[in-house]
């Protein structure tokens, strides 16, 4: 069993993660062998996305904004315009977050290098399909005239933090996800909805640098 | 300018700066003017008459230097002295969940590093001395030379407040233990557009941090709410 502030540590990477992952999965509906095999055939992604978050404390749910990007084999970005700008970079296991302030942008403490390696296997079993080798979450598909997949963790400390994972594939657009749902209990999820999506479009390297 | 002067010059400008930032610790001493009953009722301005909602990004220096920012959504019920305050990652992690009323706490969620019996109680602290007017009247009310309003809380467990509101209705909040300097000390500005102006909060003692606050949105609440 991992520590439990590892996880938490880890969790800004883990989301951006997620988004890796549903990309990743292209025509992934099928079978853990297909989506291995599209998985393959993705080289870059960039999207738009729309976090809905739900909590007993709120009565209207807390939105916010940002562009999710992709760059193989390794280069993540994940940006929020708002309702904080931020920017987290995720390149060869390590993990960056910057926020714009009243000074300008700083670089956040919270993420701490010592957590990346970890999450970085599970960024390297996802990105490549491999939920079933995740040393984090189990990973089930459920196929059908609406297939998911629903990810649930293996451990308990693991599993206060985040009791479940679901990720909905785009109906209409074979190797897209239309949502992931992430439930942290007590009626608190994290919804993000994906728009614009565009894959294996040419992303600049400058995207992957700190702002 | 001798030498001996210009030798010293350093010194005293050292000298100086102790002085002052000895000053700026210790409780002003109360101006001698009389204050009505209008300056009373201005140092109320802070602070929520009514249950509400606050949404807020928090920019947090930690005592170590580092920085962090967070978003605190807190909802606060002034009739029956409620807290409840939440703080969650940008990315939407709830983090921390607890309330308190009547000194007793309720917690939710609480994940690491925020799960400590401490931190639990002095971040509902701040929260309190955020937005709970001090408990009781004020000992002593009176009026600045730049036209401040002030009012002084002498509180059962030896702390004391000041609450000054500035003629601009931006304002202060300065805590001190005992004697011993201010403890913690928030600054505030006005409010505008429907919302709270950003607040700066300091804490002193024992260990230096700095929260600050500026708001994404308010909006009212029910009593029930901040349980």
């Amino acid at each position: 069993m991992r520590p439990q502030g590892i996880h938490i540590m880890h969790h800004a990477r883990f989301i951006a993660v997620l988004f890796c992952t549903g990309f990743l999965c292209a025509g992934w509906t099928d079978s853990w062998e297909s989506i291995r095999k599209e998985s393959a055939k993705v080289s870059s992604i960039s999207a738009r996305f729309t976090q809905t978050k739900r909590m007993k404390i709120l009565t209207s749910p807390l939105v916010s904004h940002g562009t999710f990007c992709f760059k193989a084999p390794d280069f993540v970005r994940w940006a929020y315009d708002a309702p904080v700008k931020s920017v987290l970079l995720l390149h060869q296991g390590r993990s960056r977050r910057f926020t714009r302030g009243h000074s300008g942008w700083t670089e956040d403490a919270g993420i701490g290098a010592a957590a990346t390696s970890v999450m970085l296997q599970e960024i390297m079993l996802w990105s490549t399909g491999r939920f079933t080798e995740s040393q984090g979450f189990t990973a089930e598909l459920l196929a059908g005239t609406a297939p998911r997949i629903q990810l649930r963790p293996r451990d308990s400390s693991l599993g206060r933090i985040i009791s479940g994972i679901e990720i909905i594939p785009a109906p209409d657009r074979p190797g897209m996800i239309q949502s992931i749902i992430i439930r942290e209990g007590e009626g608190n999820t994290t919804t993000l909805d994906f728009a614009d999506v565009k894959i294996n479009a040419r992303l600049e390297d400058g995207l992957f640098r700190k702002p | 300018m001798p030498a001996i002067i210009k030798a010293h010059v350093p010194w005293c400008c050292v000298v100086s700066a102790l002085l002052l930032c000895a000053c700026a610790s210790l409780q002003r001493p109360m101006p001698v003017n009389p204050a009505g009953p209008e300056h009373r009722e201005r140092c109320r301005l802070p602070f929520p008459v009514a249950p509400a909602r606050f949404i807020n990004a928090i920019e947090a220096q930690l005592p170590d230097g580092k920085k962090m920012t967070l978003i605190g959504i807190t909802v606060i019920d002034p009739g029956g002295r409620a807290v409840r305050a939440a703080i969650m990652t940008i990315e939407g992690l709830l983090l921390f969940d607890a309330s308190t009323r009547n000194d007793v706490i309720t917690l939710y969620r609480a994940l690491p590093p925020f799960d400590g019996p401490e931190f639990r109680s002095a971040l509902l602290r701040d929260v309190q001395f955020l937005l709970l007017p001090p408990a009781g009247e004020p000992q002593q009310c009176g009026i600045l030379n730049n036209g401040s309003s002030i009012c002084r809380y002498g509180l059962a467990d030896g702390r004391a407040i000041d609450v000054i509101v500035h003629p601009d209705n931006s304002w202060e909040l300065q805590e001190y233990k005992n004697g011993s300097g201010a403890t913690r000390t928030a600054q505030g500005a006005a409010a505008a557009g429907g919302l709270p102006g950003t607040v700066v909060l300091q804490g002193l003692q024992p260990q230096p941090y700095r929260l600050q606050l500026r708001p994404i949105s308010a909006e009212p609440a029910k009593a029930g709410d901040a349980k």
